[in-house]
C-alpha cells in the first residue's frame, strides 16, 4: 500500500515509509505513554489510537521531518483522553499502581515517577528523548520559558529526592 | 554518582506486548481494515466491578463451582436480560488448541457468537496448587478479602496469605485478538480463575476461528516489592472455533435529526437485534464544531423511556464511539434484548464530564 499525493502537491509519507519511522520510535512511544500511563492496556490503547489518527492525517504534515514531534503530540493527547475516562471511571486515590518493568533502575523509576507529570513530562523529553527545549514546547504547546522552569522544577526535586542516597547531576 | 542521563535507566524497554501491538496496528493500517485490533479496554473498572461482586455475591460462590455465562449476565452484569432462546445459543462443546503454559491451563468452557458479540468464559486452571492465580488488575497488596468467598474473614494482603501458604502469586490475562474486550473474573473454590470476556466481533459466516492470547506471569519480590517476573512471562495462543447463531432482524430509522445545542446531527439509528442483546449503531455528524467541541470530548447519546430515564445497557458494553472521519462517528451500544424490536426510540445528547443533558428527539424505526 502506497501514499497518494496531497490536494496541494505536498509529498505525503507513503505507509511502508510510516511503518518504518513508527517501528523506529518504538521505544520514545513506550516511555511517553508510560510516563503518563500506569497500565499496559492503557498505553497499548493510547498508542494504537494515536496511529490510526497519524495515519488518517498524515496529509496535515507539512514536513516530514517532523513526523516524530508531531506523532509524540498525537500520542500525548491521546494519554490526556484516556487519563480523562480513568478519572471519570475511578477516584485519583483509587488507581491501580505502577509496576516497575524488571530492568529498571527502581530508585531513578521511582523517583522520577513520584514528581507530578507536568514536570516529569519535559524531562523524559529533553533528557531521555533529546529533545530541545524549542521542540519540547512545540510538542506541549507551552512557551519556551515554561517548558524550562517545569524541567528546572523537575530537576530540583529529584535532585531532593535523590540525595538522600545519591547525588544527581543536572546541569545542562 | 548518577547524571540526567542515567534517567534512560528509569524506564525499561518496551515489552511484548506493547511491540506486538503497534506492529498488529501498523498492519492493520497497511491492510486498510476498518475494526481495530486488541483494544482492552475497561479491565481496570471491570476488575473492580470484579472485586466488589466478588464480595458481594460469596454466599452464591460458595456452592457454586462452575460459573456460566448466564450466570455472569444475570449475577454480575445488573441483571442484564436475554431471551429465554440465549440458553439453546450457549455453545459447551467447542473445538480449540494451544491452551498450555508453564503456570496455567486455558480452556473455554462455554461461548456465544451472534454475529455480532462473543461471550466466552475461560477456566484459567493453575498447573501446580501452589500457584496461585490472579486477574491482570490484581495486585499482591490488595486486601486477601477481595480474592472472594475463599478468603472471607481473613486480613492481610494477598502476599501476606501466598507467603503463609507457600503460594507462588501469577498475574494472568486473557484477551480476543481483533476484538473490543471487557474482562470480568472470579476465583473458584479449587483454584480455577474463571474469566468472562465479551467483546464486539463482527461476522456473517456460520463459523469463526477466534483466537485468544491468554499470558501467565509470575510476581516476585524485588527490594521489598511483588513486581511481576516479565522475564518468566508465559503466553499462548488458544485458538477456538465458534458457530455463529446469528442475529434476528434489524430496523432503522428514517429521518436524519439535528441536536442543535451540542452542533450534531443523527444520520441513522440501526438496531439489531439478538436474543443476547439488541445491538444499536448511532451514526452522527459533527455540524457545528464549535459548539460540538464544548463538550471536549465527553459527547455521547442514551436511549431515555418516555419518563426520561435512561434505558438498561444489554448483556455486553458495546464499542463506545468509533471516529469515521473528523466530523463522522457511529456510537455503537447494546440495549436489553427484547422479543420485538421497537417502532420508535427516544435519543438524548449527553456530556459524560458535567452530566449536561442535551435535548431529546425521538426517532421512528422501520
Amino acid at each position: 500500500m502506497t501514499g497518494q499525493k496531497g490536494n496541494k502537491g505536498d509529498k505525503q509519507v507513503t505507509c511502508d515509509e510510516f511503518s518504518k519511522r513508527i517501528v523506529a520510535m518504538m521505544q520514545t512511544l513506550y516511555r511517553v505513554s508510560y510516563t503518563q500511563l500506569s497500565q499496559s492496556c492503557d498505553r497499548d490503547e493510547a498508542v494504537q489510537e494515536c496511529l490510526y489518527k497519524a495515519w488518517k492525517k498524515r496529509h496535515q504534515l507539512r514536513d516530514e521531518r517532523y513526523m516524530q514531534t508531531w506523532v509524540i503530540r498525537i500520542l500525548i493527547n491521546e494519554c490526556h483522553n484516556i487519563q480523562k475516562k480513568r478519572n471519570r471511571e475511578l477516584p485519583v486515590d483509587e488507581m491501580p499502581e505502577r509496576i516497575a518493568p524488571p530492568d529498571v533502575d527502581y530508585e531513578l523509576h521511582d523517583a522520577l515517577f513520584s514528581l507530578n507529570e507536568t514536570l516529569r513530562l519535559p524531562i523524559l523529553l529533553h533528557y531521555v528523548e533529546g529533545f530541545s527545549i524549542k521542540e519540547i514546547a512545540q510538542i506541549l504547546r507551552v512557551p519556551q520559558g515554561t517548558v524550562k522552569s517545569r524541567m528546572m522544577r523537575g530537576r530540583q526535586e529529584l535532585k531532593k529526592i535523590l540525595s538522600r542516597e545519591d547525588q544527581l547531576i543536572c546541569e545542562i | 554518582m548518577r547524571d540526567m542521563n542515567d534517567l534512560k535507566n528509569a524506564f525499561g524497554q518496551a515489552d511484548d506486548g506493547f511491540v506486538r501491538n503497534v506492529y498488529r496496528t501498523l498492519y492493520s493500517i497497511q491492510t486498510n481494515m476498518q475494526r481495530k485490533p486488541v483494544k482492552k479496554t475497561g479491565f481496570r473498572m471491570v476488575a473492580v466491578i470484579a472485586i466488589v461482586c466478588i464480595l458481594s455475591c460469596g454466599t452464591v460462590l460458595a456452592f457454586t463451582n462452575t460459573w456460566g455465562i448466564l450466570d455472569f449476565l444475570s449475577e454480575r452484569r445488573n441483571g442484564a436480560k436475554v431471551l429465554p432462546e440465549a440458553a439453546e445459543m450457549v455453545q459447551k462443546d467447542i473445538s480449540q488448541k494451544g491452551n498450555q503454559t508453564e503456570f496455567a491451563a486455558f480452556v473455554v468452557r462455554e461461548a456465544v457468537f451472534d454475529g455480532k458479540n462473543i461471550f466466552i468464559v475461560v477456566d484459567a486452571k493453575p498447573s501446580s496448587p501452589e500457584y496461585l492465580l490472579l486477574g491482570p488488575d490484581v495486585y499482591p497488596s490488595d486486601p486477601i478479602g477481595n480474592m472472594g468467598p475463599l478468603f472471607s474473614g481473613k486480613t492481610g494482603t494477598i502476599a501476606d496469605y501466598a507467603r503463609e501458604n507457600n503460594k507462588e502469586m501469577i498475574n494472568t490475562s486473557v484477551g480476543i485478538d481483533g476484538a473490543n474486550c471487557s474482562i470480568d473474573y472470579l476465583l473458584e473454590d479449587d483454584g480455577t480463575l474463571v474469566y468472562m470476556i465479551s467483546g464486539n466481533y463482527s461476522g456473517s459466516s456460520a463459523q469463526s476461528e477466534i483466537e485468544m492470547t491468554c499470558v501467565a506471569v509470575p510476581f516476585v519480590n524485588r527490594g521489598g516489592k511483588d513486581v511481576r517476573d516479565m522475564s518468566n512471562k508465559k503466553e499462548t495462543t488458544l485458538s477456538v472455533i465458534l458457530e455463529n447463531s446469528g442475529t434476528k432482524g434489524a430496523v432503522t430509522s428514517t429521518v436524519p435529526v439535528v441536536y442543535s445545542d451540542c452542533g450534531v446531527r443523527v444520520d441513522k439509528i440501526t438496531l439489531t437485534g439478538s436474543a443476547m442483546a439488541i445491538y444499536a449503531d448511532i451514526e452522527f455528524t459533527v455540524i457545528d464544531k464549535e459548539k460540538y467541541a464544548k463538550a471536549d470530548g465527553g459527547f455521547w447519546f442514551e436511549f431515555v423511556d418516555e419518563d426520561g430515564n435512561r434505558v438498561p445497557s444489554g448483556a455486553s458494553s458495546g464499542e463506545g464511539i468509533i471516529e469515521i472521519d473528523e466530523d463522522h462517528f457511529i456510537q455503537k451500544v447494546t440495549l436489553q434484548a427484547s422479543e420485538t424490536l421497537p417502532d420508535k426510540v427516544v435519543l438524548r445528547g449527553y456530556n459524560g464530564w458535567d452530566k449536561n443533558r442535551y435535548e431529546t428527539h425521538t426517532f421512528e424505526m422501520k
